[in-house]
């Protein structure tokens, strides 16, 4: 314990005075109930800089909410070193893959080299794509070329015959996203036990919810066949491991493979059936382990990583109060929306 | 010199099919540095957008092709006579600039296919070499078989297992049966039925179908000519791509040139669009001139406008500060020096500029720690010698050598002898104390001198309360003397009147009571804040003065470098002796110069420039003909 303080004593500080900016439930639940004009207090208390009514609409809102977890990110990473750095560092790269996937599409929906630069997120020193050349590029296949000098040859080989194959953009996303889930796998197995202790509950959940989510749109939404799906999904997690997916992928419908996941995962799903819902519980039920180490363990790594996830999905719901707030939505349409109010509600635009 | 030059916000009104003339004739006057625009009701349309958004296209096209063309171009038009671009010009080139691209970009991937195919060539030798000789018949693998369905290819290496795993989901095994770098050779079997489940997973993993000769086993002679012609057929499909690149570069290299050189007169039109606001055929271009050059730019925009423009102009506003560009004419002897200073920061409009500060204390602080007249005159010798290659950094070492060379008298120091030249003053060996005390009267002075300078520029942005109650204001000056003071009487034992402890205490409150008045929050947090900020500012005073006791310690480690040299030199016979000296001078010369050099640097970047120069100003960027945006000249 001494020497974990003694090596994370900063970090840990850092963590602990960042994490008051994390708003409750019941403040967020309140912002959706707060005009724009008085969300301001709200907003000042989660630290974050940003406002629907600055002139130019929303359309600040997602970069100005980014930028705000990229400097908090920098932060957290000044005291860390090797093996910590370089998971959180890749943890981070996760905005570059979101740029490089808005690249892609808007390549293939012939958007301007100026729409697609105005979608992007600005990583400031966390990203290393030239994002302004691989926007500028003519096509597709231009684009991998240049993106060939970022990403293993192989991999942006099997993206481009994937591509030419199917012409299925979600199949290269694919590609990416696994070569990018794999990495962080392998980042949490570099570090030393007694940090991955906490970290990789946290990761394994991901990897989990994204095995299950996929394999049911792989499988059910896209029709793929059982081995191209299994193929196509990550690596494995803590319940969702290569043996798990291999049984569950040959099943025919939704139902089945509900059925026959590991019981600590139906647990966790209870009777929802729906991908999306599922998607949902996986996410929350991820998060309450990140809320359960931030709050409940000291000095170690783990806390960083809770916080950066938090924070992340507490910046997507504040993003999405805000801007409902500004289109005037009914609240309780913008709270379900937001994760913040299960169950049907009315949908009424309050008009204006 | 010592101030960023006045400047000016002009504003021009003009119609808008002389945009492009009048954005040449601002560009060539290099006086006018385009201001983003604000909203304004009034003038709601954006003319330049779309002629800035062809440039870019246009600009990136050209680019990519002079790049993958190895076309060399001139950055600037050649002509003296510079017309304006229209859009459809721009427009032209920009198609034409696409067409040609996309034959590069056609050529690009047909060579990344034939660079794979040589690549898997490569790689198909390799392992037919290791398997010609063992008595497998692989030729029968790609017959048609009647229940077994097999494959062989490669993969990469790290998709096998995922593969292996994927591919035993519908019964077929796979076996890797050799590795190459990071590609595996793999066979694929399984009972036919599932055809169409493995070609898509195979897809999927960008399986490559091995082509195996069909004489594989029996006719090694007929096999290799087999690879032969596949290899001649990739030598031919390169030189044909080679020939082609050739044809193009003649064929397109004239238009290419061409269109540079329209970009470049296209260029300054392109940058103004970001300022242009318009509203039907009256156009508005905003941005800052340097008041001495006010007249220039209107005489530039009559002779391409002939009087069908109006100019407005006024003196920024307060509010504006912080958007003002800043140019500093500097004299010629200045100049190296404001590259170092450019290279921490540009000053805001109205600061005071720090490269006459800088180029004095840098002069003075080098020579203080190497003083030596031969040193110093080689070091301004070389700088004479290499002028061409150093080009305005020439003088920069000049002068830091005749620095040299001038305290080399004061020491009485030639190429490390203290034999040679009696001392004008002494040798910093001779009595190290007073060194040390003049090194600290050298960090009182330059933090003194800074402290004022931090005190003026606060004024100027109207920081009146920071500028007299900071740390590093009026306040924390006084309490820097009275600390002085105060440790003067402490090492001389003598009585620390009363008044001189007003002079710590008073402004130590005075400092504390602007911290606490400055920050917000918490009572605990802002008696902590409080509390570490004041410490901070006597910590950082007294820090920073001891920082220049390097001064004294480099002077005396200098001589102690030439005392080490000459007994060394002593210990050898005539001819070695004079080897040593002359050895044992390059050695100081390069390396304790270069330390010494880098010394004073940091003197000045953290315990000078940090305190009062805050280097956030905007460079003045003119409009300049011509694809590189020139900076602040």
């Amino acid at each position: 314990m001494i020497a974990a303080a003694a090596k994370h004593g900063y970090l840990d500080t850092r963590i602990t005075l960042l994490a008051q900016r994390l708003l409750s439930n019941e403040a967020l639940r309140r912002l959706v109930d707060t005009p724009v004009e008085q969300q301001r207090e709200l907003l000042d208390r989660a630290r974050l800089p940003i406002s629907a009514r600055s002139g130019s609409g929303t359309a600040l809102l997602e970069p100005q909410s980014v930028g705000a977890l990229l400097e908090e990110a920098m932060i957290i990473l000044r005291p860390l070193r090797s093996a910590a750095r370089g998971l959180l560092h890749h943890w981070l790269r996760r905005f570059e893959l979101i740029n490089l996937k808005t690249i892609l599409r808007g390549k293939i929906a012939g958007w301007s080299p100026e729409a697609v630069q105005g979608a992007l997120v600005d990583l400031g020193g966390f990203g290393v794509l030239p994002v302004d050349e691989l926007s500028r590029t003519e096509d597709l296949l231009e684009l991998l070329r240049v993106l060939e000098r970022y990403y293993t040859p192989e991999m942006v080989r099997r993206a481009r015959d994937s591509y030419e194959e199917t012409r299925d953009l979600f199949v290269l996303e694919a590609v990416l996203d696994r070569q990018y889930f794999s990495q962080l796998q392998r980042r949490v197995g570099k570090l030393d036990r007694a940090q991955r202790q906490y970290v990789q509950p946290m990761t394994d959940r991901l990897l989990d919810q994204i095995n299950l989510v996929w394999l049911l749109r792989y499988r059910f939404a896209y029709g793929f066949e059982p081995p191209h799906a299994y193929f196509l999904l990550g690596p494995g997690g803590e319940h969702m491991d290569a043996h798990t997916v291999l049984e569950l992928v040959r099943l025919e419908s939704t139902g089945e493979v509900l059925e026959k996941l590991p019981p600590a995962m139906r647990l966790r799903l209870g009777e929802v059936t729906s991908t999306s819902d599922i998607e949902t519980r996986l996410e929350q039920d991820r998060l309450q382990v990140a809320r359960t180490t931030l709050r409940y363990t000291r000095f170690n790594l783990g806390r960083a990583l809770a916080y950066l996830m938090l924070r992340e999905f507490q910046l997507g719901r504040i993003h999405i109060a805000v801007r409902g707030e500004y289109l005037r939505l009914a609240p309780a349409f913008v709270a379900r929306a937001a994760g913040l109010a299960p169950g049907p509600t009315d949908v009424q635009a309050r008009g204006g | 010199m010592f101030k960023p030059l006045a400047m000016q916000y002009a504003t021009i009104f003009l119609v808008s099919e002389d945009v492009a003339a009048a954005s040449l004739a601002l560009a060539e006057s290099e006086a006018f540095n385009p201001q983003a625009r604000d909203e304004s009701e009034a003038l709601p349309e954006r003319p330049g957008e779309d002629y800035r958004a062809l440039y870019e296209s246009a600009r990136g096209r050209l680019s990519k092709v002079l790049s993958y063309l190895q076309v060399e171009s001139e950055s600037e038009p050649k002509s003296s006579w510079r017309r304006p671009i229209s859009e459809a010009e721009l427009a032209r080139t920009d198609e034409r600039l696409g067409e040609i691209w996309r034959e590069c970009s056609t050529c690009q991937q047909r060579e990344q296919r034939t660079r794979e195919q040589r690549r898997e060539l490569e790689q198909l030798e390799r392992v037919l070499e290791k398997y010609e000789a063992l008595d497998i018949d692989l030729g029968l693998l790609h017959g048609g078989l009647q229940f077994l369905d097999l494959h062989i290819g490669s993969v990469a290496q790290r998709d096998v297992a995922r593969l292996r795993e994927a591919v035993g989901i519908i019964g077929y095994n796979l076996t890797v049966f050799m590795s190459l770098d990071s590609t595996a050779y793999v066979v694929v079997s399984g009972l036919k039925g599932a055809e169409h489940e493995l070609r898509t997973v195979l897809n999927a993993a960008s399986f490559r179908h091995l082509e195996l000769p069909s004489q594989f086993r029996d006719r090694p002679t007929e096999l290799r000519k087999d690879l032969d012609i596949r290899r001649q057929r990739i030598n031919a499909d390169e030189e044909m791509l080679r020939r082609q690149l050739g044809q193009a570069r003649r064929v397109h290299g004239p238009f290419l040139r061409e269109a540079t050189e329209t970009l470049a007169l296209a260029a300054p039109y392109a940058q103004l669009a970001e300022t242009l606001q318009g509203r039907g055929a009256l156009v508005r271009i905003s941005g800052w001139v340097p008041e001495d050059r006010e007249k220039q730019l209107r005489a530039s925009l009559a002779a391409r406008l002939a009087g069908r423009f109006a100019v407005e102009s006024r003196p920024p506003r307060s509010e504006e500060q912080d958007q003002v560009p800043t140019l500093v004419r500097y004299p010629w002897l200045f100049r190296p020096f404001a590259a170092l200073v450019n290279n921490y920061g540009v000053p805001r409009y109205g600061e005071l500029d720090p490269t006459w500060l800088f180029a004095i204390t840098f002069v003075l602080m080098f020579g203080t720690m190497f003083g030596d007249i031969g040193q110093g005159l080689t070091i301004s010798a070389l700088g004479l010698i290499f002028r061409s290659r150093l080009k305005r950094f020439a003088l920069f070492f000049v002068l830091a050598g005749l620095s040299s060379a001038g305290f080399g008298v004061i020491y009485g120091s030639v190429f490390g002898s203290e034999q040679i030249v009696h001392p004008l003053w002494m040798s910093p060996l001779s009595d190290p104390q007073r060194m040390l005390t003049l090194a600290v009267y050298w960090g009182a002075a330059l933090i003194l001198l800074a402290t004022a300078l931090t005190i003026y520029n606060r004024i100027v942005q109207h920081e009146l309360i920071r500028a007299f109650l900071g740390g590093r204001g009026v306040a924390g000056a006084v309490l820097y003397v009275g600390l002085l003071l105060a440790a003067h009487r402490w090492m001389t034992d003598g009585p620390w009147s009363s008044g001189e402890q007003l002079l710590v205490f008073v402004p130590l409150i005075l400092v504390a009571g602007y911290q606490w008045h400055r920050h917000k929050g918490g009572i605990g947090e802002r008696i902590m804040v409080t509390l570490i900020e004041t410490v901070e500012t006597v910590i950082s005073y007294l820090a920073n003065t001891l920082s220049f006791l390097r001064i004294a310690a480099f002077s005396l480690n200098h001589v102690i470098l030439a005392i080490t040299v000459f007994t060394l030199a002593d210990m050898m016979g005539a001819f070695g002796h004079w080897v040593v000296v002359i050895l044992g001078n390059i050695f100081i010369i390069v390396l304790e110069g270069a330390i010494v050099g880098i010394q004073v640097l940091r003197l000045e970047y953290y315990e000078g420039f940090s305190r009062f120069f805050g280097g956030d100003g905007r460079p003045f960027r003119p409009l300049v003909v011509g694809l590189s945006p020139a900076q602040g000249r």
